[in-house]
This record gives C-alpha cells, structure tokens and sequence, in this order.
C-alpha cells in the first residue's frame, strides 16, 4: 500500500562534505512515507545528526536533493519541528513562555496562544508547572517542556536528535512511552536519531543503520509490531530478538 | 546565620583595628595634622562642612550617573550593531580595546581644552571611561548564543528582529550587567578625574574632585580625608544600586543573582 503514495519525504544521492574535505554522508538514498517513525542508527561519526539538520535545512547540501512533500527543506520549516539533544530551552522565560516560543514568533496573540500551551502542558503532565523557569525542573521535565514547544506548533514532521540522550533509563523509558502516545494522538511522521538499539526498536516502525567514513545506509529493517507499544512490549521474546537483530547489524558496521 | 553574624563581626574587627594602628601611628609617630588626621577630626570636619560636602556629592553624583547612563545607552547600541553587522565589529572592535587601554588621566586635559571646563566635559569624560566596559561586555553576551537555540529559532523561521530582541538581547543580560557593574565604579572615578582638572567657576565650590584640589592646596587634610571617604561611598553607592538592578532582572532565572550559600 505504500508504494501507491509518492514518498513524503525523498533524499536523492544526498552527500554533505565538511570544508575541511570530509564526506559526512556518501550518496544517500532514502524514501520516507508519512507517518512513518524511522530511527537513524549507527556508530558516532556516521552522520547521523548531520542528516537531520541536512533535512531541516540548518546545514547546506553539498550535492543532491530533498523533497519534503514537495518542497525545499527550508520551505518546509513551517511543518516541521525539531527536538534537540539538550532540551534547549531559553533560561530566562517560564515554561508557559518556553512552550509558546513557536507560535509567538508566528504572531499568533496571546490569548489564543495561552489557550493551546495549556492544553500541551496537560499533554505532557506539567499544568502544575508553566510558571517556573527552566532552572526549577528535573531534566526529564526540561525535555517534555521541549517536547511540548515543538508540538505547539502543530508540526507534520518531528525531527529528534537524540533527544533523551542524557536522562536516566527509567524516565528515558517513561518519555518514550510518551512520545507514542503523543504520536498517536496526532500522528506525525518521526525521524529519531539515537545510540540506543532498545529505543530504536521500541519507537519505530523502521530502523536504518548508517555505516560511518563515509555515511552511508548499510541496512533498512523494519519493525512490525503493532500500536499501541506499551511497557509490555519490552518484555516479549519478539521484541528481544529484534533487538539482538539490530544489535548485530549495528555490530557489524561498526567492524568496517 | 551563625555564619553571617561571624562575617560581620569580622568584619567590624578589621574596621576597628585598622582605626587603632591609625590612632596608634598618630600617637607613636606623632605626626601633624595636616599630614595625618586623626579619624575622629575627620569626621568633625566632615560634619561642620557638611554643606559643601554635600553641594560637592551632588555635583559629582549627577555627572556621573549622567555618564554612566549616556554610556549604557550608546555602549548598549554600539553593541547591537557590532552583533548584528560582524564586518563592522571586526573593523571597529580593536579600537574599543585601545580606547580603554589610553589612560584617561592623561588626555582629561585634552577634552577639556577642546570641550571647554564645565560639566559637559566632566561628564564626557565620566562617558569614555564608562563606555567601553559596557561595549565589550555586551558584545560578548550579544554573539555567544547557544547555536542549538540559533537552530531553534531558525526552524520556527524567525526574523532577523525577533533572533535579536528574543533571543540575543535577553542572552546578553547577565554579561550587559557585569559591564554595568564595572562601569558603575568607574564612573565615580571618572567624574572626579574630570574634576580635578575643570577647576570651578567660584572659588572652594565643584564636585569631589574639585574639592580634593582645593582642601589640599588650604591644608585641610582632615576635610581632604572626609572628600575621599565621601567619593568612595559614591562609587559603591553607584555599584549597588547597579547591583540591585542586577538581582531584579536576573534573579528568576540566572545561576549568577542564585543566593550563595558561602562556605
């Protein structure tokens, strides 16, 4: 069924070379379709994040293309969100403020806004807290405040650059449960860039491993489990397999 | 508690051992009056020319808060554009740093000639000893944004103006009030070094500055003693209130205005 639909999203012998000569990512071809939620996945230096600022258009394109239903990356900003690394919040605003950024900057008035950064905060479990700053909350809270700015904005396309990265496991797990609720709320397509295989393969509908010096897409694998994924789905024989499946591509790119 | 009430007893201790080796060097050393006053002359003198002290204080306290705040206001602007136009920045930034190497006693005199004595050139002079602390502190602020926040502000397209007023100038608080902090004791300085060299148009009255010249050509070393502790009390007045300023527009959110628990 997919193939009917053209891929949302289309990276045509994408390359980025570094001006110091180095080739980042090497002649990558990959098709996304909507409402997809891809993991990027492979050894540090792969490029991996490198393709996600390629896709959002924060870093130029040294040679090939993307299309992003149709467009520019940088016309597309307007559907897409990203979610960094460090939750990235401005310390000097409240978290009502933090979360309302996107649609400020879009000129959408106060009233309205306050309207629509409540009901995100309640999404993500923080109505007790959006007027605090930054520096009063946990780092696990940081990062669903950053969660919640990036779907005020209604986004179509999340882009997640290792975004739980520096949490503990438990709520590292929590969050991810989270963030599957959230996308089955309002289902937008996800690009996730991880180190960790358990959250691949718990998060996506498929996983590509990206080979490192130069990048390049050393295996596409799907993961077939039905949604909704809660907790239970951790602890199933199935889904241990597949993340020995994954460990083991992901083992032997690395031997290259 | 404990703790403060042991800094200001120590505190205090210091304050009133340093007044009893001065009493001490008076005694021992019996030196005159006009070379060393005793403390307490200095305060009897302070009190009997409590009018002119204070007609001094004022006249030195207005022209250096008003260059202190023509400095915040072209340095703060100065700033922008250095951040804003990098090209600019690069061709103009090292003269700011020359500007604040040439010492201001040195060409006090110059502006003074070229401006003519008064309060214009005193403040002028308050201004480019100001100036410069608050350019290159607000500069630093103004360009060392976080790039992920750049990125931020780039995916929700963000204009020019909004990257600026909602993203670099809020960054650029805390180093725009250390700049504000430094220029705050130098403006004191500045306005009394201005002083000293503009003279008066009547006699035994100006600023501090002024005053200073003139209690030490009449030999009133006591009065001379009272002028400084006086300009000294004005400069940290200055800081303080910058200080006070500083805790307001951070204290919600920056780790620098966080209560400090000394240890």
């Amino acid at each position: 069924m997919q193939d009917v639909h053209p891929p949302y999203i289309k990276l045509e012998n994408l390359t980025k070379r570094y001006a110091n000569g180095n080739v980042v990512l090497d002649q990558i071809n990959l098709d996304f379709q909507k409402g997809e939620f891809v993991s990027l996945i492979g050894p540090s230096g792969c490029g991996k994040s490198t393709l996600l600022k390629l896709i959002s258009s924060l870093t130029p394109i040294t040679s090939g293309s993307i299309s992003i239903d149709g467009m520019q990356p940088v016309n597309a900003r307007e559907i897409m969100s990203f979610i960094f690394q460090d939750a990235t919040l401005l310390p000097w605003r409240t978290v009502e403020a933090n979360v309302g950024l996107g649609l400020e900057i879009e000129g959408i008035p106060k009233f309205t806004r306050l309207e629509k950064v409540n009901s995100l905060l309640a999404l993500v479990g923080l109505e007790q807290v959006g007027k605090k700053f930054p520096r009063e909350l946990s780092g696990g809270m940081k990062m669903r405040v950053s969660i919640a700015r990036a779907l005020a904005t209604t986004p179509e396309i999340l882009l997640l650059d290792e975004p739980f990265a520096a949490l503990d496991e438990m709520t590292r797990d929590r969050l991810n449960e989270e963030l599957l609720r959230l996308r089955e709320k309002s289902g937008w397509t996800g690009i996730f860039v991880t180190h960790s295989v358990a959250e691949a393969v718990f998060l996506s509908t498929r996983i590509i491993v990206l080979s490192a010096n130069p990048g390049q897409v050393a295996q596409d694998i799907p993961v077939n489990f039905p949604f909704p994924r809660t907790e239970e789905l951790r602890l199933s024989t199935e889904y241990e397999q597949m993340v020995t499946h994954v460990s083991r591509s992901l083992r032997a790119v690395q031997k290259l | 508690m404990n703790k403060t009430l042991y800094n200001i007893l120590s505190g205090l201790g210091v304050f009133f051992t340093v007044i009893l080796v001065w009493y001490l060097i008076i005694g021992i050393g019996g030196l005159p009056r006009y070379m060393l006053p005793a403390p307490l002359d200095i305060a009897k003198s302070a009190i009997e020319k409590s009018d002119n002290l204070l007609f001094a204080l004022r006249i030195t306290a207005t022209t250096a808060i008003l260059g202190f705040i023509f400095s915040l206001i072209f340095g703060v602007l100065v700033a922008i554009i250095f951040a804003e136009f990098p090209l600019v920045r690069r061709m103009l930034y090292p003269y700011t740093v020359i500007l604040q190497s040439v010492p201001i006693v040195a060409i006090a005199p110059l502006i003074i000639m070229w401006v003519g004595a008064g309060p214009v050139s005193v403040t002028l002079v308050t201004f480019i000893v100001c100036v410069t602390p608050i350019i290159a502190n607000t500069t630093q602020g103004l360009i060392s944004v976080d790039k992920n926040l750049q990125d931020l502000f780039l995916m929700n397209n963000a204009s020019r103006a909004q990257i600026l007023w909602k993203l670099r100038v809020p960054n650029a608080i805390p180093s725009l009030m250390v700049g504000a902090r430094i220029s705050a004791g130098l403006s004191s300085i500045g306005a009394i070094v201005g002083e000293l060299f503009t003279g008066s148009n009547r006699v035994g009255e100006g600023g501090l500055g002024y005053s200073i010249t003139y209690a030490n050509s009449q030999l009133q070393t006591d009065y001379l003693f009272a002028l400084v502790a006086c300009s000294t009390g004005l400069g940290l007045v200055l800081v303080f209130i910058i200080m006070f300023f500083e805790w307001l527009l951070l204290h919600n959110w920056h780790e620098s205005a966080r209560p400090v628990d000394a240890d």
